[in-house]
This record gives structure tokens, sequence and C-alpha cells, in this order.
């Protein structure tokens, strides 16, 4: 402070400097009353992702696997996304449409999207409902390999009054097409480029063109794919990353080394075998991908020796779900005996339990008429007590669960045999019903549209009353109707035990403590990889 | 000379051609023949199966299929990759150079080692030496690549971190030579130290008869010092017979790079075959095959060569025999 | 060099041997001896390192190693034997036709012959292992469709060395029958050697198949197999290294005395040769 005052202005500036002073180190100082302690997004850098598999093709709806529509988020968007909550987001659509703002009609048949403007195809085209409609046109096109039209195939009529306008008409009532339109089938493709080509074998599948956040500039097979920013994304300001690196490193012990030179930002589908090594990781943490999806044992409802629902029961007593579920899977996940996970909202949790009781097995099968034989083996009319377990190959833990379920029928009498068939082979195989047990994964979709029972039904469930249920709860808008009507038939289904639920599917990923705003959801890991930055 | 070689070409072409009818017959050994590989195909629809069939002749007599598999082959048209949705050819031959990069330095290395060893050993003239090489040569022969592969991955790339746990360079950080030659050692060496023991057995069992030899000891009674009278005449016409023994290792070679560069995750050949065959991509598997048999006939043509090449200038270096 | 003279100048081959016969003896008694049944699966006692529940420890299913090893041990014992034997028998047989026949028989002979040294043994066996459904009887053919060249050719190479040989020339004078001189003074002479390459081929057998069956294309499981146990250890090499260090070391040891046993009669039949 000045001593000499000239006038008195002097005196007070420096107390005001000394007030304002004093109110910034007070505010500083108490929590809550400073500036917010958010950081702010830094733009710019490298992500580094880490994949067991190499995608198969980057372009949309022609594949099966994970990580090929994993990948392909980066570079396509959807009318809609889900984020971590499960909630919608809107993408190419300006909002999500709902009964309140008119974008769903009131008797659920109609179904209307007003799409963002201003949005460019990576190659500078603008984006238009005819894009759209064209998408539609592709999931439905019967020459097409398409491995899933579900949903989609229901749209009686796509139409365009306006070119940023799309609407979907349904014959009947359909709950499920936002989730549908917002998962990893809803990528929208560009039909400037598309439209009467080839599309199996056009050059879209090796360096596709979309209009999300991020563009492919080299995909060398084996090694990696490089993506880096688009810069005319339709999100001001994203994506903050100016590149992502997708590297693809099939063995553990390369994935391993990744985590721990501190290489990877994020690897994905991390192995169970793997989750305490990462968790030793300072820089890393397991994050668990949110997923409707469970493990379960498809059982082949026609065949003459599981057609006996006795049988049924005693495949189920034999099953170590408990055990399984803390060894195999490392206690990441419980045992499941409903029909659907317990993260979907309609998981009923009152079902009939079939607790591991080998000997409760063994009464159920002598009731069934199948006694004990030679060399252990339960017979019936000279029969043997043979059953072939059907396993996809490539993945150790669906290997050791095999391995494990064998050993444990084998224990009250039954010859099981694992047959190992690789994942092309297995929906064909499934569909001819050429199998007896099936061991594997399925997913629900957020509003479920049940497509084990109604859709493909590789197990043969026949029972008309409950799948009766079922398409009641399709038909029915009010949710808590369709809750009551879908626990009524896990209910059923536990009774009559046409499939063996066995334990939630959960995906797991090491995530760098060093990469925000990661956060995956039922809609994948990538969703939103727009709004990821690196400290 | 040259006409030598104009004979071996034409010897390596009809090898080819027997071969070709090889894999032609391993086609039909799926119990829909070839066109029961097509179907494995996801997207293929009924029409593209169709096609396939009369692109293919698959409805002709087995001769003419076979006149339209070779003619298609020869022109470079290996069918497509169903899984990486490109032609069969881009695919594989994008892989190759990795593989020959493996092989190449494996085998540059296992020779360079054992030459080197084995000339050592011969030196000293040791007799437990002899032994003992013989010993680790069916030692080294006898290790699974895989096992040491994934030994030595785990030892030194994610305990010590000395070296980098596979890929052939670390992506995105641009090209250094430092950085591609820290990727290649571990698989080389993995690979290599099978045959080095081999190597050197050879050429120190070579080199011992050679010393042996009448030329060899005029050249030392006339004052020629040990070094040169090993490294000039000895070892060149000791390592002669080497060149044809490699040539008939490589088929060997390449089977052990495969399974190296499946642990080591390299990118060539090996990983393609095996990442093809378990999703069925059967046209990918059956190209890589015919690339393996080209690399292998190819290779014998070059040793064949080399040996001839080799033969008449180091004979003339001795005296006349 | 009398016989027990030669055994006692190659006192490796006699180890590798001895070492070998309790391999075999060990493996082929594997029902017998092993602790616990190979798929005896044990929730409670997974990933358990040696020592501490089996003397090798257990797997992912709690499997004792010990128990799989030895089993492995015996299955691909038998395999490698049986390769060996039908390899021997059909290239033998093909060899022999060639070399005594020669003209078109030869020339069709050594252009197979030719045909499969030019591909590698392992990648011809993945592509008919994804053909077809391998059981362990199928893989001993596969793998002996494979490796019946290098008899082949030294049996055709020994034949027609020997077919000129003062002694068959006079058999042959004197009007013995051609089956007669095949059978009395030709096939003795090869034997030898093809006692050593069916030894080799028994060696090279279990590394093809057990380099198969690590790459995932093997016999399926729960069979166990030393490739197998090495692919399944994979995934848990690093907190579980036993599981990966002892199937290794048992192709290596099996392999290598098979390996040195050949070597030793190679030496004991033809001390000359390298």
């Amino acid at each position: 402070m000045r001593v000499d005052r000239p006038n008195g202005e002097w005196k007070h500036r420096a107390w005001w400097q000394a007030l304002v002073g004093a109110g910034l180190i007070l505010a500083a100082a108490l929590p809550g009353i400073g500036p917010a302690e958010a950081q702010a997004p830094k733009k710019g850098g490298r992500a580094v992702i880490v994949s067991p598999q190499e995608p198969r093709t980057l372009l949309p709806h022609f594949d099966l696997l994970t990580l090929s529509r994993e990948v392909q988020r980066l570079v396509f968007d959807g009318l809609l996304t889900l984020d971590d909550r499960g909630q919608y987001v809107a993408r190419l659509a300006a909002e999500v449409p709902t009964v309140e703002n008119g974008g769903v009609s009131t008797d659920g048949r109609t179904y209307t999207f007003k799409l963002r403007r201003g949005v460019k195809w990576q190659d500078g085209t603008p984006f238009i409902a005819a894009d759209v409609e064209f998408t539609w046109k592709v999931i439905t096109d019967p020459k097409l390999p398409i491995p899933s039209r579900i949903v989609w195939q229901d749209v009686s009529r796509v139409e365009i009054p306006d070119p940023h306008t799309v609407r979907f008409q349904f014959a009947k009532p359909n709950l499920a097409f936002l989730g549908t339109v917002a998962g990893d089938r809803g990528y929208v493709l560009p039909r400037h480029l598309l439209e009467g080509k080839d599309l199996v074998a056009s050059e879209l599948n090796r360096k596709p063109l979309g209009t999300g956040p991020f563009l492919v500039k080299e995909w060398a097979s084996g090694s990696h794919v490089h993506l880096v920013r688009n810069p005319d994304y339709w999100e001001p300001g994203r994506p903050y990353l100016d590149e992502i690196l997708v590297r693809i490193i099939p063995g553990t012990a390369g994935q391993r080394a990744a985590l721990q030179r501190g290489e990877a930002d994020l690897q994905l589908h991390v192995p169970t075998a793997d989750v305490a090594f990462v968790r030793g990781l300072a820089d890393y943490q397991v994050v668990a991908a949110p997923s409707y999806a469970w493990w379960h044992f498809w059982l082949n409802n026609e065949d003459p020796i599981l057609r006996d629902r006795l049988v049924r029961q005693a495949l189920a007593h034999g099953l170590d779900r408990a055990g399984i579920a803390s060894t195999v899977m490392a206690g990441l996940v419980p045992p499941l005996h409903a029909a659907l996970p317990p993260a979907h909202w309609a998981h009923n949790p009152q079902v009939r339990v079939y607790a591991h009781d080998p000997a409760r097995a063994g009464q159920l099968l002598d009731e069934a008429g199948w006694k004990a034989g030679p060399g252990g083996i339960r017979q019936k009319e000279g029969r043997p007590l043979a059953l072939e377990i059907l396993n996809i190959a490539g993945e150790a833990e669906r290997l050791q669960v095999v391995q494990v379920v064998q050993a444990g029928w084998r224990q009250f009498g039954i010859d099981a045999k694992i047959r190992t068939i690789d994942a092309p082979a297995f929906p064909p195989t499934m569909g001819k019903g050429e199998f007896q047990v099936a061991y594997g994964w399925f997913g629900e979709e957020p509003e479920p549209v049940f497509n084990l029972w109604l859709g493909a039904n590789w197990q043969r469930y026949r029972n008309e009353p409950a799948l009766e249920l079922l398409r009641q709860a399709l038909a029915t808008p009010a949710r808590a109707k369709r809750l009551e009507l879908a626990r009524a038939f896990q209910a059923q289904v536990a009774e009559d035990v046409p499939t063996l639920p066995l334990a939630p599917r959960v995906l797991l990923n090491a995530a760098s403590r060093r990469l925000r705003g990661y956060a995956p959801s039922p809609a994948g890991s990538l969703w939103n990889a727009a709004d990821w930055w690196k400290e | 000379m040259l006409r030598y070689a104009g004979r071996r070409v034409l010897e390596a072409g009809a090898r080819l051609f027997v071969i070709s009818l090889l894999l032609f017959l391993v086609l039909q050994v799926p119990p829909g023949g070839p066109a029961d590989i097509f179907a494995a195909d996801p997207s293929a629809s009924p029409e593209a199966v169709a096609r396939i069939r009369a692109l293919w002749g698959l409805d002709r007599p087995v001769l003419v299929q076979y006149g339209v598999w070779l003619r298609r082959a020869v022109s470079g048209d290996w069918g497509d990759s169903f899984s990486e949705r490109r032609p069969v050819a881009t695919a594989v031959l994008e892989r190759v150079p990795a593989t020959l990069l493996l092989t190449g330095s494996a085998l540059a290395f296992s020779l360079g080692a054992g030459v080197l060893l084995g000339t050592v050993a011969a030196a000293t003239r040791h007799r437990g030496l002899q032994g003992t090489v013989q010993a680790l040569a069916v030692v080294g022969m006898s290790v699974p690549t895989f096992w040491s592969g994934t030994l030595v991955l785990l030892a030194f790339a994610v305990y010590l971190r000395w070296l980098p746990a596979g890929g052939m360079a670390t992506i995105g950080a641009g090209f250094s030579l430092g950085d591609r030659l820290l990727h290649l050692l571990g698989p080389t060496v993995v690979l290599g130290s099978v045959y080095v023991a081999q190597w050197t057995r050879y050429v120190q069992a070579g080199l011992a008869e050679v010393l042996r030899e009448d030329y060899i000891r005029t050249a030392r009674a006339n004052g020629v010092p040990e070094v040169a009278l090993l490294l000039r005449h000895a070892l060149p016409n000791a390592a002669i017979p080497l060149v044809t023994i490699v040539g008939l290792e490589i088929p060997r070679l390449l089977a052990g790079a495969m399974v190296t560069e499946v642990v080591f995750a390299w990118p060539g050949l090996g990983r393609l075959l095996t990442a093809g065959l378990l999703t069925r991509d059967y046209p990918v598997a059956m190209g890589v095959l015919m690339m393996l048999a080209v690399a292998v006939v190819l290779a014998n043509l070059a040793t064949d060569l080399a040996y001839r090449w080799i033969d008449p200038r180091v004979q003339l270096a001795g005296p006349a025999r | 060099m009398t016989a027990r003279r030669r055994l006692r100048a190659a006192p490796l081959a006699v180890t590798a041997a001895g070492c070998l016969a309790l391999l075999a003896l060990g493996a082929l008694a594997a029902p017998w001896l092993a602790p616990r049944p190979p798929d005896a699966v044990d929730l409670r006692v997974v990933l358990r390192p040696p020592g501490v529940v089996g003397w090798l420890g257990t797997d992912d299913v709690g499997r004792d190693v010990l128990s799989r090893l030895l089993h492995a041990g015996r299955g691909s014992l038998l395999l490698g034997l049986g390769v060996a034997v039908v390899s021997v028998g059909l290239g033998g047989l093909l060899g022999a036709l060639a070399g005594y026949l020669r003209g078109s028989v030869d020339a069709a002979v050594s252009a197979a012959v030719d045909a499969l040294l030019s591909i590698p043994t392992l990648a011809l066996a993945m592509v008919a292992a994804a053909f077809v459904q391998l059981t362990p009887w199928r893989l001993v053919l596969v793998l002996s469709f494979l490796s019946w060249t290098t008899v082949a050719r030294l049996v055709r190479g020994q034949i027609l060395s020997l077919a000129q040989w003062p002694f068959v020339e006079a058999a042959r004078a004197l009007g013995a029958s051609r089956p007669r001189i095949l059978a009395r003074h030709i096939v003795p002479n090869v034997l030898g050697p093809v006692y050593v390459a069916g030894t080799l081929l028994v060696a090279h057998a279990i590394l093809v198949e057990s380099a198969l069956s690590f790459l995932g294309f093997g016999v399926p499981p729960p069979t166990a197999t030393w490739g197998g146990m090495l692919h399944s250890a994979q995934v848990h090499f690093a907190q579980a290294p036993w599981l990966g260090v002892f199937p290794g070391l048992a192709i290596l040891v099996a392999v290598a005395s098979i390996n040195f046993l050949g070597e030793g009669l190679r030496e004991l039949l033809d001390p000359r040769g390298r």
C-alpha cells in the first residue's frame, strides 16, 4: 500500500484491492466456493485401443463380429445412440422421438425422425433422408447376406416427406424400434456411394465412409487400423482426439505387455484370467460394459432324449452355476436362473432355482427311465444316455465352461462329449437343428424383442400358451403390463427348462486413467469416442 | 551354366505343375468338394453359389475343373476372401514380405552362428566338442518353437521388458530401423536357434574332413597361415553341401516360421493361414498353401543354382583332383 | 567293431534310449500310474501351483497336470508310433515299387514325393484338419499321408543302388524270381535305414501334432494332448506358468530322446555316414 495519498483515490483503491484479494484468497481456500474443479477437455492426442481380434469388415450390417461393429461406430453414426445410463441420445436425428413430441405415434405404429441439419458425409456430400431409406432397403434386401434383420423387417413403409424427415410405418405396434435404431444395427449407409453397387465386394468394406467422428486412414491387415479426426464432424469442436489407433494383438502376452508399458489407453474384451493382472496396474482400471446378454445352454427340445422334461431338469440340477461363476468367470458375475439377465428391467428374480445337486439329478433320471448301465453310463431300452455339447472354437473360457459341465454331467451317468465348431458354422448348424446341447450367449435389446423365443427359436420350444405371453407383451404399450407378462413367461420357462441359463455375459475392458470420457454403454465401448480426451 | 539354369527352371515349373495337382486334390477332400468350400461363406446367397459353380465349372468333369482351376491360379485369380472381402492374391501377397523377412533373418542368423561356431569347433579339434555339438543339434531340432517362443516372449517381453511383445514395429511411431530390429530379434532368435546347432554340426564335420585333405596339408607346409587356410580354402569347400541341406530344410523352416508368427503376432502368412482356417475362409487358406509351395520351389531353385555357381568356382581354387 | 563296442562308444544314444523307455513306460502305463483321472474337473482346486495339490499343479478347471501329462504322453507316443508304422508301410511299398519297377511308376511316385515335400507338412495338416473332423485315428492317417515321402525316397534310393549289386545279379542269373530276390536279398539291407527313418518319423509326428494342437487344429478337447495343454495354457501363462512349462518340456524330452535314439541307430548301422 502506498503511503503518500495525493487524493482519497489511493486509499479507496488500495482498500478495494485488498478486499478483492482477500476475497479471492478466501474463495480459493474455502471448498465449494471457488471456481469449478472440472478440467476442460484437452484437444488433440491419440488414443490407442488394443483389440484381440481384427474387424472383418468396416461396412455396417454385414458382420456379426462385435469388434467389427465397435470400430464401425467410429466411422458411422446412427439416428440415435444409447448412453452409459441406457438413455437414448440423438445423433443423426435432431431429437429423440417420443410420444410427447409426436415422434412416436400413440398407437406405436409410426416413428418420425427429424434429421439433424448440416451433417455431411466424410466426402462432403450432405446427409439426407434418402440415405436412411436406402439403409433400410439394404437391411431388408433378401438378396444380401444380412445376418440379422429383426425389427427392420417389420417396417411396412418408409416415407420421406422432405429431405430432412423420415417416417417409418409399422403394421403392428412396435416398441423395440428405438432400441434397434440406437444399437449397432442402426448405422446409416451412404446412398450416393453404394446404390446400385455390389455391397459385398465394395471397397467401402476396407475404406469406409460415414458421417462419424473419425476417418479410416489406413487398415494394415493383421496389424492395426489407423483412424484420424473428421474435421467436418457435425458436432462442433468434436472429436477432441486427433487420432485413434486400433492395434490388433491376439495373444494375451502381447496384450499384457502393451498394458504394462502404458502403450494402450483401452483394451477391449479383457479375458477373465487377466482381470487380476489389470487390477494390479496402477494406471488402469477394469470397466465392465453394460450388456443385456447372458451365457446359456440351448437344449434341442425336439431331440428324443431331451424331449423329456425330467431329463432337462436333471441337466439343470447337474449344472454348477455358482462354481463356474466363481472360478471360470472369476466371481465377476452371479449365477443366473432366469431367461433374462439382472441388468435388464424385465428380469424376473423369483424364478425356480435348480440347485447344484447331482444326487437329485440322478433321481430325476431314474424317474425318467434312465437306469444305471455299463461303464457308469445310464441306459434306457438298450440305448446309452449320450449327449453332445456343441461349442464354438476360439475362446478359452467357453471351453473351460463346457469341460466343467461335461465332467459334471458325467458324474451322474451321462456320456457327454464336446463337439467344437467354428463361429461361422454355428448359426446354420443351430438353425438346422443338428445339435443336442449347445453353449453360447444371447443378447436382448433394451426393449425386448424376444428373438430367442419368437425368432430363431433354435431350442424349438413349442409351448404355445407361454409364447403367447410374449406375443402379448410385444403388443402392449404399458410397461408395467409388459413386465408382468415377461415375468410370467420367465417363470414358466424355468419350469419347462428349454434352455439352461448360466450367468450374465459381461464384457470387460481395461481403461487407462489418462483416458477421460470413457463410459461404455449398451451400445458398445466406442459410442462416445468423439467425447474422449487424454490428460 | 545357362543351360543348367534353364533346365532347372523347367524342372521347377514341372514341380509347380504337380503341386498344383496336389492342391487341387486337397480341394476335393471336403464332402461337397470345392462347392462345399464356397457354401461355407456366410455371405453366399444361392445365386452367388450357383454363379461360382458355373465359373469354376463345378458341374463339369474333374479334368475340366482342374483345367479351369489351373488357368485361374496361373493368371493370379485365386478367388476372393470371405472375411476380408478382397482378392485372395492381394491378401496373401501383402503378407509375404513379413514372412520373408522373418525366415530370411532366421536363416541368416542361424547360418552365421552356425558357420562361426562350426569353424571354431573344427579349428580347436576337440573331440568332446564334436559330441557336444552333435547333441545340441539334436536338442535344437527337438525344441517346439511355440514353446520356446512363448517362454522367450514371457521372459523378455513381459517380465524383463527388454523386447517388445510381438508385432513387426511400434505402430504409429514412423519408421525406425532400431525399432524394427528390436521387434525382429525375438522371433529370429527363437526360429533360428532350432537350426544353429545343426548348421554348426555340418560345418564342423565338413571342415574336419576338408582339413584332412592333401591340398590343405600342402598349403600348410608351404607356410600359408592357419587362419587364411581355414577361411579361404577350407571353409568355402566345406560350405558347399550346406547349401543343399539348407534347401532341403526350407519347408520345415517355413513351418517353424508360421508357428513363430502366431506366437509373436507377426503379420505374416502363418497368422493369415491360422486366422483363415478358423474363420472357414478357405480360399485364403488355399492361397497361402499355393504361396508356400511357390516359395519352396523358388528357394530350391535358388539353392540349386547357387550350389552350381559356387561349385565350379571353388573347385578351381583347389588343385585338380 | 562289434555291436557292443559301438554301443559303448555312443553313450548319448544309450542314455536317450533309456530315457525314452522310461517315458514310454510311464506314458503307456498312464491309466494306472496317473494319480487322478485326466478329466477329473474340480473347481475347488483351480490353478494351484505345483506341490500344493498335485506334483505339477492343477489347470484352469482343477485337473491334475501330471495325470494329464501322462495321458497326453500316451496319446502322443501311440500317435507317433501309428504314424511311423503307416508311413513306413506306405512309403516302403511305394518306394520299393518305384525303385524296382522303375519307368513310369518311378516317375509318378517321385513326382508325388517331390510335390508333397514342397509344402510344409504343418500347413497341409492344418488345412486337412480344418476340412475333416479329426479323431485320433484320422489324425494318424492325415499325418502318415504327409510323412511317407521320406521313407519312400529312402527305400527307392536303396533299392536302386542295391539292385545293381553283384549278388542280386547273380541271383537273377540263377533264375530266382523277382519277389524272391526282393524278399531275401534286398529287403534285409533296406531295413536298417528304414528303422532309422521310422524312428525319426515318430519324433517328427509328435512335433507336428503338438504344433497342430497348439494352434487349435488338433484332436478336440477334452482329450489331453501336450500341444493342446499348451494351447489352453496360453491365457493363463503369466499367472500359472507351470501349465505351459511342463507340457513343452515333456515334448522336448520325448522328441529329443527319440531323435537321439534314431541318431544312435544310424551310428550303429552305418558308422561312416553322418
